[in-house]
């Protein structure tokens, strides 16, 4: 066991899995010589080589149909997308070909696509948005969203282990900030199972990537203000997700929040919500509360940006309110 | 005889035109024969309401189907071939059995998709087929993927795919092609241009009408042959895998043809293609080509290409019985295989 960055975390699993299995290979803009925007894979083209360690053309479309094809010929490919923001270049290649392979033809597509999202260091509209709700809408693909640098090493080696593609949302806001107990050796997380990061008795948070520190806050807030107790539920995965987790912690505190950085309009907590709404209505208090960005663009300004991100004051204004029914 | 192929790139040298033999060139007029008989009961089906769905035939382009997949190692270790829409000889010749084709139509089990997808959307480990989406161009960074993982393993492999004019505008297409060239992987592209892209004339397609001129700007050698030879085509593309195997890089093959038909059984193509250019380019039909250089030039008997002519005709009548007889998938399986389950081998 040793303490980690969220960031650190990434990196071992995936130079550990680069070890163990020589079908892993990486390709990406600026990951080789340079290691990344990032720096996640610092080191590692000196370690493997240029032929596991691929610096390519800036090309969101042909890097991720490559893996595609080169998974479907038994390669374990990982690709980076600079940004998450950029997947919007590569959408047709994950939902047209990648989801769909093994539905129609029952080929597997191991892939990964890991992408660094998130806002929070004025990035701006299109280096700050967290665009998992797209992807959640499409069968075929697995979603991850890793909160802790634990959850962060277990669900890259899950992920590359798994024989479908794969959307690993890294949230660039936790890389250096977030420090954490990663155990040591083969530490993969199973996908779907959900994660008690606080227990608590009087209302559900369900969330997942940076906002489960955002919930924190707002819970610790809570505590000190009126010893209310708050259970935060952090999904890790949200394709597939862990009903039965949601499902269990709504039945004890009977309200809750559901919770996510992304914009609100068929944001992945619709989703949740309305589960929650078809399977325990029964055992609710309070109407199911959504709170998450607004449906605008990530403002660049660091006063706007502010106002566009959820705050542990707006999570603590929702459990305040939630507590008067 | 064959049209020798024009080497336009400064990098290969020419192609030095490999002697094709009769026994060479009866198997490409088998293969020919098939596919078309093939694609015309196929399409009397189609007329006949017994095939759902959509009806494409690729009538006229056999030359390029049957040519660019018969240089092609076949089987689940072979070659990667991700055909085009037109290319239903290229189905047969890497392998896929003409009654799974049929089945495929029909939507029944025996389908390569078991009726989860249609018409020529055929794939499968066993043949090396990826199974082709409707996106066009697509399959093209697809085919760079798995010439980087053979490159990778140093495998003598190559993977093939093809597309028609149209495709050569869309994204995947130029981005693919890019990426081919820098990674230097072993995969050959091959273009159809058949100068339609549903109703839109190539003239509207780009101003770039010799499509291989396209692949030359981003540094792939590549040539151009005259579609409607299957000797030609056969030749070319021969060389270029040939080349790739040499871990040489990426080929590109422009072959010139014409869409003889509508863009789908449906099309009315009456409404915007002029026949006179139909009429003109119905007499470089590449079956009846390569029949007269099989009769002329290679004064083969007339009995021989009967004999073959007869041996297709009742393969697709036992293909059309044995997917008549097929059942379907249970309608249960409508909500399975959206992932693939754990792999046991990580
Ligand atoms: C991305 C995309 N856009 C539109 C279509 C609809 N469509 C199917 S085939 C076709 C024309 C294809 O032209 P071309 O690439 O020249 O191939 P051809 O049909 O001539 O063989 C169109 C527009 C499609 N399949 N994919
Ligand atoms: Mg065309």
């Amino acid at each position: 066991m040793a303490i980690k960055t969220y960031l650190q975390a990434i990196s071992d699993g995936l130079r550990e899995e680069m070890r163990r299995d020589q079908r892993v290979f990486l390709i990406g803009e600026d990951i080789g010589v340079y290691g990344g925007a990032f720096k996640v894979t610092q080191g590692f083209q000196q370690e493997f080589g240029e032929d596991r360690v691929i610096d390519s053309p800036l090309s969101e479309t042909a890097i991720t149909g490559a893996c595609t094809g080169a998974a479907l010929m038994g390669m374990r490919p990982v690709c980076e997308m600079q940004f998450s923001d950029f997947v919007s270049c590569a959408f047709d290649q994950l939902v047209t070909v990648a989801a769909k392979q093994h539905y129609r033809v029952g080929t597997p597509v191991p892939i990964v696509v890991r992408l660094p999202s998130g806002g929070g260091f004025s990035g701006g509209p299109f280096h700050s948005q967290n665009p998992e709700g797209f992807f959640a809408h499409c069968p075929g693909l697995k979603i991850a969203c890793p909160a802790t640098p634990a959850d962060a090493k277990g669900l890259i080696l899950s992920a590359i282990r798994d024989p479908n593609p794969v959307l690993y949302f890294e949230h660039k806001h936790l890389y250096r900030r977030i420090k954490g107990e990663v155990p040591d050796g083969d530490t993969a997380v199973e996908f779907g199972k959900a994660r008690v990061h606080q227990e608590g008795s009087d209302l559900s948070i369900i969330t997942y990537g940076a906002m489960v520190y955002t919930a924190e806050e707002a819970a610790k807030a809570a505590a000190e203000q009126d010893g209310t107790s708050v259970e935060i539920i952090d999904l890790r995965t949200i394709t597939p997700w862990d009903r039965e987790a949601v499902l269990a912690s709504v039945a004890k505190t009977s309200k809750v929040i559901v919770l996510h950085e992304d914009t609100h309009t068929s944001g992945f907590g619709a989703e949740i919500a309305a589960t929650i709404a078809e399977e325990a209505f029964e055992t609710l208090d309070a109407p199911v509360m959504r709170i998450t960005a607004p449906d605008t663009p990530v403002p660049f300004s660091p006063p706007l940006e502010k106002a566009y991100l959820p705050q542990p004051g707006d999570v603590l204004a929702g459990i305040e309110r939630l507590a008067a029914y | 005889m064959s049209t020798p192929a024009r080497n336009i790139s400064a990098v290969p040298e020419p192609a030095p035109a490999p002697r094709i033999s009769d026994e060479e060139a009866l198997n490409l007029y088998y293969w020919m024969v098939l596919t078309r008989a093939t694609e015309e009961r196929a399409l009397n089906l189609y007329r006949q309401g017994k095939l759902p769905g959509s009806y494409y035939t690729g009538r006229g382009q056999e030359a390029i189907s049957v040519g660019m997949a018969a240089p092609l190692r076949r089987g689940a270790d072979g070659d990667w071939l991700s055909p085009w829409i037109r290319d239903l000889g290229s189905y047969l010749v890497h392998g896929v059995p003409v009654w799974r084709m049929f089945a495929q139509f029909m939507g029944k089990a025996g389908s390569t998709t078991r009726g989860k997808d249609g018409n020529l959307h055929i794939g499968g480990y066993e043949w090396n087929i990826p199974c082709q989406v409707s996106h066009m161009a697509d399959m093209i960074p697809l085919t760079v993927g798995a010439a980087l993982a053979y490159k990778q393993r140093g495998e003598d492999r190559v993977a093939v795919t093809s597309f028609g004019d149209g495709a050569t505008s869309r994204g995947d297409f130029h981005e693919g092609l890019n990426i081919a060239a820098v990674l230097e992987v072993p995969a050959v592209f091959v273009a159809e241009n058949n100068r339609w892209a549903y109703t839109t004339p190539i003239s509207k397609q780009t101003k770039v009408t010799d499509l291989y001129k396209k692949a030359l700007g981003y540094g792939i050698p590549a040539i151009e042959v005259d579609g409607n030879d299957v000797l030609a085509v056969y030749s070319a593309m021969s060389e270029a895998v040939a080349h790739c195997r040499a871990g040489r890089g990426p080929r590109f093959i422009e072959c010139k043809t014409y869409r003889m038909a509508g863009h789908a059984a449906h099309d009315k193509y009456e409404s915007y293609m002029p026949m006179e250019l139909l009429a003109e380019w119905s007499d470089k039909d590449p079956l009846k080509r390569l029949e007269q250089a099989l009769r002329e030039e290679r004064t083969i008997d007339e009995a021989k290409l009967e004999g073959i002519r007869t041996k297709v005709k009742d393969e697709v009548h036992e293909a059309v019985e044995r997917a008549d007889d097929d059942g379907f998938a249970d309608p249960s399986e409508a909500h399975l295989g959206v992932f693939a389950e754990a792999d046991t081998d990580a």
